[in-house]
């Protein structure tokens, strides 16, 4: 209630202000509650949409600089491990996707195919075209795919707990949405990302 | 001399990345005229006809079955389809053609939508790739520009499939 208090005295005093400034320079001598709305509403008025200009001036850059160049994200959930633990904090580039020089071995961020409100952190193991083993290490017989054009083949680190495209698929290259090139957090483990400890998975390597 | 120039040139960059930052976020927030070129939505889109698309029913996840929607192609990135939706997750859509004997129905998994275009003979959409992921859409069209000056909204309904 206070707060309430403080902002209609200040709007008064605003008020009070302007009509003071608008009388010395016009000396106006119409009624007082007319010069009293003219410039409360145009003071007012004026510096929201001021503010509001500027805020979305703001917000679009700040925007446009995310989506274009890059940004700090904080990772969860144990399907990267080691590579990247629960709440750790990378930096990811957005340059590498708006330039199709995306590569095998690159830790991607993408929305997920299966929620397109989350988004999933993942190491590409095969582009387009590649044969992707997808057979367990435990069948009998082996059975490869090829991964169709315009997709990708992501996997996490962590086979063993990790919903990637030996569950949903190739993932469409259009929901990739940046590069993860360096950890910044936790300090113990700062720097460049590791290799995959999987080593590699198509059968021509 | 050199300051004076180097300064007014660093002003005019900064100015246009300013705007060029708002631009591209009303467009991709807002929505944008958008030219489409192809055979697969006659007689409701024809080949090179000017269109209006908003994106805000993407973002506020109001895409619903009977909308014509732009979205990223899943066989190539570089380039956009225009399709109607036909079905949202969890449909039941109809996949066999007419001549078939045995009918063929699959269920659309979570987070895809099913797409078709309305010129069933010559468009290639889901019954070519598959269920197309609901992240690729990039926005919804809703208004056509006729080039006498009239305007027509889309209410056409080209056939039911599911």
């Amino acid at each position: 209630m206070s707060f309430m208090k403080l902002k209609a005295i200040s709007i008064l005093l605003t008020v009070i202000n302007f009509i003071n400034n608008n009388n010395k320079k016009s000396g106006d001598q119409g009624p007082w509650w007319q010069s009293l709305h003219r410039t409360m509403l145009r003071g007012i008025l004026g510096k929201t949409f001021r503010l509001v200009g500027y805020t979305i001036q703001y917000a679009c850059i700040a925007h446009c600089a995310f989506e274009y160049v890059g940004g700090v994200v904080m990772c969860s959930g144990p399907s990267m491990e080691p590579t990247i633990q629960n709440s750790d904090i990378v930096c990811a580039e957005n340059l590498s996707r708006h330039f199709y020089g995306i590569q095998r071995g690159d830790i991607v961020i993408a929305k997920s195919p299966s929620d397109p409100k989350s988004n999933i952190c993942k190491r590409v193991i095969g582009l387009e075209g590649d044969k992707i083993l997808t057979s367990r290490p435990s069948d009998f017989f082996k059975s490869h795919n090829y991964v169709p054009t315009g997709h990708v083949w992501l996997e996490g680190d962590n086979l063993q707990n990790s919903t990637d495209s030996r569950y949903y698929g190739p993932v469409p290259y259009g929901l990739i949405r940046g590069r993860i090139f360096f950890k910044i957090w936790p300090l113990s483990d700062f720097g460049f990302l590791r290799d995959s400890p999987n080593g590699h998975r198509s059968p021509g390597d | 001399m050199l300051r004076g120039i180097l300064g007014k040139t660093f002003r005019l960059v900064g100015y246009t990345i300013q705007y060029a930052c708002i631009a591209h976020c009303a467009f991709e927030y807002v929505g944008g005229v958008v030219m489409c070129s192809g055979p697969s939505m006659e007689p409701t889109i024809q080949n090179s006809d000017i269109v209006c698309a908003e994106n805000l029913s993407r973002h506020f996840y109001g895409i619903q079955r009977g909308d014509i929607v732009i979205a990223k192609s899943p066989s190539d990135p570089k380039s956009n389809i225009c399709k109607r939706v036909i079905g949202l997750e969890g449909d039941k859509i109809l996949t066999s053609r007419p001549s078939d004997f045995f009918k063929s129905h699959n269920y659309v998994p979570t987070g895809h939508v099913w797409l078709e275009g309305d010129n069933l003979q010559n468009s290639t959409d889901s019954r070519y790739y598959g269920p197309v992921p609901y992240g690729l859409i990039r926005g919804r069209i809703f208004f056509k520009y006729y080039f006498d000056a009239e305007k027509l909204f889309l209410t056409e309904e080209a056939g039911e499939r599911a």
